[in-house]
């Protein structure tokens, strides 16, 4: 049993349906939703929730993807430089990075960039870096020399060996990164809130303001089921990747 | 290029930020009041006519260089390096102050001086010089933190850094500053000690079945995979039920907005560092250990308690570490629902458009991440060696 529900994918099926249907069916759910809280409170409209979905899940994967371009282009430089105090300097600065709440990132991006996306997207971009690099770096190193060793032996030159063996073993371990990454963006998004950026985060913060249980809802739930549904799918891909190079 | 790479990669980006600090066209900003917007000025500029602010950059740039030389040295004296450091740190401190107050002079009383791209970077390049001397040298990281954080504490108390606008917001802030530490600190440890009982519990009973493994695994990836935000607006619907029904919990302080839903957070998310890392230690517990225990007459508590909770110790301080410095950065977020904590500052600054004040409050959570980091790991260091002596471990 167990396995047909593994193949069929029904978990990940399930999460995307409940999802749609809260985000599209959201104005015949609402009455329903106030009569479990238990509280009818009107609310503003500023946009229907599947317009707000739209940009949230824009920002989270453009961002994402520069992120990853940017973290991968620096990392294969740092492995190709074969710089010891430079990879020791990254990973410090990965994991110094960490530590910034995300909110301060964006919230220092205002000033220069005003309220809305913007400060959002930069601030995303800047952040999501940081644990892409530390595992694509940590990715290069973990390859057994053997390996690398035999690709010289078959007369690859440095670019083939790089491209050809170790790029392609080093990408579950950046995978890692890339999940937490975009992990950490969703909920980054959600806060963006805060500072302007609009999402799905805007029902949740407004909700909080007003003491709204309901907006909360309205923004909380399609965020949960988002970041439940990218972590299942990243699941698959471990699973996916693993298999391959067993 | 060999030749190039002799030099540590951490002293060519503090030298390129230092030669940024020197010559960027924006060392301070000086604005006529705390909104308005203001006007850049270099270094060059700023201590332009003061022979004292002109020789302490000298003597700065000097020191710098001469730490170069000292620490590829092959007879390195660590502790000399280590006061030099130290040196250069206040020096870059009060030169700041120094030149803040000095072109506060032209605009009056009620002007600010913010530290600029210029400032910002020569600080940053010193704390790289200071984060590289002590990468893997063990407790000389905590002496530099004490060190640098006593030398900015003296230099405040002094009075010489007070025309820097982030300072003055400090102070002008210090009550309601020093009680949302202290909230922020209560928060912090609520959530990471009861955090801690929870996942000890739960990856004592993973450890020993299966299924269970399985139940804690999903709670712990739920909790951390969902979004603090959204995972308060998950929460506030119980909470409101639960007070709206039982008036005792209201008054135990129990609802949907405060301190106790952002505090059930924080605990959620420390599950999953200190599970893992718990696990991991009773799982690396050779077999045969165990055994030789039991054999020896031991009842289960008697092996939980003499061998398999000291032997996995270190491994919990690890999720321990973690789960409190993960702690600090996410608890900003409970100023959002009223929690308290230094993120009440942040979202006020942003509230006010005032960006030292943002800037205040995220440097107060990533110093006292940063200040946890270090204790914490020379405690695990200290313990390891204490550890390695008592302990049979292969």
């Amino acid at each position: 049993m167990s396995r047909i529900t593994k193949n069929l994918w029904i978990k990940e099926v399930l999460t995307l349906l409940v999802l749609l249907v809260f985000i599209y069916g959201y104005k015949s759910l609402e009455p329903f939703l106030k009569a479990v809280v238990g509280i009818d409170k009107d609310s503003v409209e500023w946009a229907p929730l599947y317009t707000l979905a739209g940009e949230y899940l824009r920002v989270v994967i453009l961002s994402s993807l520069i992120s990853l371009l940017i973290a991968i282009i620096i990392a294969s430089i740092v492995h190709l430089l074969q710089w010891g105090s430079l990879k020791d300097l990254c990973l410090a600065l990965g994991s110094f990075g960490t530590t910034f709440p995300t909110i301060a990132v964006i919230a220092l991006l205002v000033p220069s960039l005003g309220y809305g996306f913007k400060p959002v997207f930069v601030g995303l971009v800047l952040y999501g870096v940081f644990p892409i690099l530390n595992s694509a770096v940590k990715g290069f190193e973990q390859i057994d020399p053997a390996i690398i060793e035999a690709g010289e032996g078959m007369g690859m030159n440095d670019l083939q060996r790089f491209l050809k063996i170790e790029l392609p073993l080093a990408i579950p371990t950046i995978m890692a990164g890339v999940k937490t990454s975009v992990i950490i963006n969703i909920a980054a998004t959600t806060v963006g809130a805060v500072v302007g950026a609009g999402g799905l985060g805007m029902p949740i913060v407004s909700g909080i303001r007003t003491n709204n249980p309901v907006l909360m809802l309205k923004g909380a739930i399609p965020v949960a089921l988002i970041a439940l549904l990218t972590n299942q799918l990243f699941k698959r891909l471990e699973d996916g990747l693993e298999w391959r190079s067993l | 290029m060999k030749t190039f790479k002799k030099i540590e990669a951490a002293h060519y980006l503090a030298s390129v930020l230092l030669l940024i600090g020197l010559f960027h066209k924006q060392f301070i900003v000086v604005r006529p009041n705390r909104i308005e917007n203001g006007y850049d000025i270099d270094l060059m500029n700023a201590i332009k006519g003061d022979s004292l602010l002109m020789a302490l950059l000298l003597l700065m740039i000097v020191l710098i260089s001469l730490s170069y030389r000292l620490y590829y040295s092959k007879k390195i004296n660590k502790l000399m390096l280590m006061f030099m450091y130290l040196g250069i740190f206040g020096m870059c401190f009060f030169l700041n102050g120094k030149i803040a107050s000095s072109v506060l002079v032209s605009v009056g009383a009620s002007g600010r001086a913010s530290l600029g791209i210029g400032a910002w970077s020569i600080i940053a390049s010193v704390i790289l010089l200071m984060w590289q001397f002590t990468n893997g040298q063990g407790y000389y990281k905590l002496w530099i933190l004490i060190g640098s954080v006593s030398i900015v504490l003296g230099l405040y108390s002094l009075e010489w850094l007070i025309d820097i606008s982030l300072v003055r917001e400090l102070s002008q802030k210090s009550d309601r500053i020093v009680g949302e530490i202290v909230r922020h600190m209560q928060l912090t440890f609520a959530a990471v000690i009861s955090g801690m009982c929870l996942s000890l519990i739960m990856s004592y009973g993973a450890y020993r079945n299966p299924r269970i493994e399985r139940m804690v695994a999903g709670i712990a990836s739920f909790a951390q995979v969902v979004p603090t935000l959204s995972l308060l607006g998950l929460l506030m619907i119980p909470l409101v039920y639960l007070s709206t029904q039982y008036p005792l919990l209201r008054q135990l302080g129990i609802s949907g907005i405060g301190f106790f839903p952002a505090y059930i957070v924080l605990t959620l998310y420390t599950l999953l560092p200190i599970i893992n890392n718990t696990l991991a230690g009773f799982n690396s517990i050779p077999e045969h250990v165990i055994e030789a225990a039991t054999g020896m007459g031991m009842s289960h508590r008697q092996v939980l308690w003499r061998i398999q909770l000291p032997m996995a110790f270190p491994s919990i301080f690890i999720g321990f570490r973690i789960a409190l410095v993960q702690t600090v950065g996410n608890c900003t977020l409970a100023g959002l629902v009223g929690g308290g904590g230094i993120g009440t500052i942040l979202f006020l600054g942003l509230a006010q458009s005032a960006p030292d004040l943002v800037l205040v409050a995220s440097l107060l959570i990533v110093l006292i991440a940063v200040i946890f980091e270090v204790i914490l790991s020379s405690i695990e260091m200290t313990v390891n060696q204490k550890l390695r002596g008592d302990l049979y471990y292969e």
